[in-house]
């Protein structure tokens, strides 16, 4: 029975694409919308098991929307490890229909760690040690599939604590790997002298877990307060003349309110080159969280805006066109004692890298240098505080920027802040997936997107068979020890 | 004109300049580290061979090679002023056990026959002075069977340009060097049974991208303050055009020959 007066009623959204993604409960591949209200962009999804699923991946729908005239054609790796059967992202390693090449490589050391965080998307704890001779051999693959690598990040677990990290730097930098980094709590940068020593002695930049200035922030995140470890960590880094990039977790109602003070924090400390904001992302360990609210790229450049006093404007931070552009965005800071100015406001970056709308703006002569220099720093693999980088920000300034350093000292200058958002399973979208540039290394050869790792269930299944294998191992040449004693 | 011994020495306190360094990174030549590897898997090294590194620079391929094929290596340099050890330790680059640094004229070199499983010469041959008496000396080095890997700039008849003759051509192993298929009749006319050479030519690309950015910045903040550096910085502008066209025409090359010993 129909009323005569029944008026038709407007969606409260706007559909804005269909796309593939997982089911939370039980990682089953499904279809998802991404919709748009009231400026915000969320992902609905309804797995036929387990029923419907939204969550929000964006808190700025024009900035979501916008960042898409960054992408950029991906770059075909030398190989592929897997083929094509079951669909993205079930074939991962990377399979021939892979949109992009490895910018950086992660190798997970171990899994144990030295802290026990209620956050840690890796689920640190018992499991496997890589052996020198398996990270020698992976990271002959990533030669293999990407003839000249990039960045390669040795991470856990916690790498610090494997007896054979140096060894393992060493040989990355030993394969010609142009930049070698170590993801770290930096407990024992913090308390082990002769360790410190040998980490200056090889040098890769330390990508440094760094979540606030406020205890609290370290009690909820990490469990223990831990605030003047990571000072006391810090201040080592420079004393032996080490890189640092600060690496911020961030989770609503935790540490949202503290972005500016850890950007001005950075920017002031003679280690630090460089922040990393992650909004937390719910796979392994988390807490307690609401996918309507989670915290989202925007908010943290909100953030920074709001919270350093007009240091920053929105338009200073501009997505990375190498992996998918709503995946990342860098922002650039020339710094010179305490002038502070962002890149975007030197160059028109818009001009380089929008590879989609055609503008007709006049360019200089050295367009294509410009251009060139800009894509290796707003890429997945641009490491803060390194020669290559510092190189790169002077020819992208040009003429506009008469830079009275040496090339050796023009590093120090260099900043880099850079919002990176990674998947979990509520926001985990196929198209950000199969353009993925960052990318984990397993010991059967094969480079996983490491949203992938982390969402699908590769991660548990590759620690699984490892941790067992290594068991078999010990259990071998334990009878191996008994029978050659007997 | 200097003589060839003092030109090599001259050539090598170059090489081992800070200067040098800056521009060209540890590894002294292009596609550093990752040349190397390519060479030491084109060779075939294997766990346990002994290689001789010619002319050796700072070591750093040396001290690669040990670590990554797991080879016992001795690396050969001529720079007068202080040991390739003594250098790195400067440089806290330690040398590990299985290396061994000999100084010496890597024409001459003092070895017995059969000392070496594997010699490598990374962008020296075309600085050798007598290029067949040289090549011939490392096969007698060689045990048979033993294999040669050379890496090294390519330069195609008559397609220099005259800019690039001097101290910057000298630099860039330009002057010398051989046509990309010279290094491959050298070393059959040395008696080595060779491969298929493969072209590394992308390297230089990159080496002069860098090197542009570089001097671009060095001459735009006056540094650094040597002669020889506000020459190049001076020069070299104009000249890497030239340099990359020449290398996008095929004129110039970087390539890699491996040569087996049959005796």
């Amino acid at each position: 029975m129909t009323s005569p007066n029944r008026i038709k009623q407007d969606a409260d959204y706007i559909f804005h694409e269909l796309t593939r993604s997982i089911c939370p409960e039980c990682k089953t591949v499904i279809d998802a919308q991404v919709i748009i209200r009231d400026n915000k962009v969320y992902m609905r999804k309804r797995c036929p098991e387990h029923g419907w699923f939204e969550g929000i991946i964006s808190s700025d729908a024009e900035m979501y929307v916008g960042s898409i005239r960054f992408n950029k054609p991906g770059t075909i790796p030398l190989d592929f490890s897997t083929e094509v059967k079951d669909g993205c992202p079930l074939d991962c390693g990377l399979c021939p229909e892979h949109k992009q090449h490895i910018c950086l490589a992660l190798i997970e050391v171990n899994t144990a760690c030295n802290l026990d965080c209620p956050v840690c998307f890796a689920n640190a704890g018992a499991g496997y040690n890589l052996t020198l001779e398996q990270v020698e051999s992976m990271l002959d693959r990533f030669v293999e599939i990407e003839g000249d690598p990039e960045v390669i990040q040795f991470s856990g677990g916690e790498p610090t604590i494997h007896p054979q990290l140096p060894e393992m730097i060493q040989a990355a930098k030993d394969r010609g790997i142009r930049q070698v980094m170590i993801n770290t709590n930096g407990v024992r940068l913090a308390r082990d002298d002769r360790f410190l020593a040998q980490m200056a002695a090889l040098d890769p930049v330390v990508y440094f877990q760094f979540d606030g200035l406020r205890e609290e922030t370290y009690l909820t995140i990490r469990g223990e307060p831990l605030l003047d470890t990571k000072m006391r960590a810090l201040d080592r880094l420079a004393e032996v003349g080490m890189t640092a990039v600060l690496v911020a977790a961030i989770e609503r109602d935790v540490n949202t309110d503290e972005v500016g003070d850890i950007v001005e924090f950075g920017l002031k400390h003679p280690a630090v080159r460089g922040v990393v904001f992650q909004p937390v992302t719910h796979v392994g360990r988390h807490i307690e969280f609401d996918p309507m609210t989670r915290v989202t790229i925007p908010d943290i450049i909100h953030g920074i805006v709001d919270q350093t006093d007009g240091r920053f404007v929105l338009e200073d931070f501009v997505p990375v066109p190498c992996c998918f552009p709503t995946c990342q965005v860098n922002s650039y800071l020339f710094v010179d004692g305490d002038t502070v100015t962002p890149l975007p406001r030197l160059l028109d970056i818009d001009q380089y890298l929008d590879y989609i709308t055609n503008r007709a703006l006049p360019k200089p002569p050295n367009a294509a240098d410009i251009q060139t220099a800009l894509e290796g720093l707003w890429s997945a693999s641009a490491v803060a505080g390194t020669e290559q980088t510092a190189g790169q920000f002077e020819c992208a300034c040009g003429p506009g920027l008469d830079l009275p350093y040496e090339i050796n000292h023009l590093k120090d200058h260099v900043f880099q802040i850079a919002i990176k958002d990674f998947l979990d399973a509520w926001t985990f979208n196929v198209k950000q997936v199969m353009k993925c540039c960052v990318g984990i290394l397993t010991p059967d050869g094969r480079a996983i997107p490491f949203c992938s790792y982390n969402s699908v269930g590769y991660r548990e299944q590759i620690r699984e068979q490892l941790t067992m294998e290594q068991g078999r191992q010990k259990i071998l040449s334990r009878s191996k020890n008994a029978r050659d004693k007997a | 004109m200097l003589d060839s011994y003092a030109a090599k020495i001259c050539c090598a306190d170059l090489y081992s300049s800070e200067l040098a360094r800056l521009i060209l990174g540890d590894s002294l030549h292009p596609g550093g580290l990752r040349a190397t590897n390519r060479l030491g898997r084109a060779m075939g090294l294997q766990r346990g061979w002994r290689v001789l590194d010619l002319a050796c620079g700072l070591g750093t391929s040396a001290t690669a090679i040990s670590r990554v094929f797991r080879c016992q290596v001795v690396g050969l340099e001529l720079g007068e002023e202080a040991s390739v050890s003594s250098r790195r330790r400067a440089l806290e680059q330690p040398v590990p056990a299985d290396v061994a640094f000999v100084r010496g004229d890597a024409e001459i070199p003092p070895f017995r026959e059969g000392a070496f499983d594997a010699v490598i010469i990374e962008c020296a041959t075309s600085l050798f002075v007598d290029k067949e008496t040289a090549i011939s000396r490392v096969r007698r080095l060689l045990r048979p069977g033993g294999v040669v890997g050379i890496s090294d700039v390519t330069v195609e008849p008559g397609s220099l340009p005259p800019e690039l003759d001097g101290t910057v051509g000298m630099m860039l192993c330009l002057a010398d060097a051989l046509p990309a298929d010279g290094y491959q009749s050298l070393l059959e006319r040395c008696g080595f049974i060779t491969g298929e050479p493969e072209d590394l030519s992308a390297e230089v690309m990159a080496l002069l991208a860098d090197l542009r950015g570089k001097l671009a910045l060095g001459s735009a903040v006056g540094f650094p303050s040597s002669e020889l550096a506000s020459d190049l910085a001076e020069s070299a502008p104009g000249l890497l055009d030239r340099v990359e066209q020449s290398v996008s025409r095929g004129q110039i090359g970087y390539w890699l020959y491996v040569g087996h010993n049959p005796y």
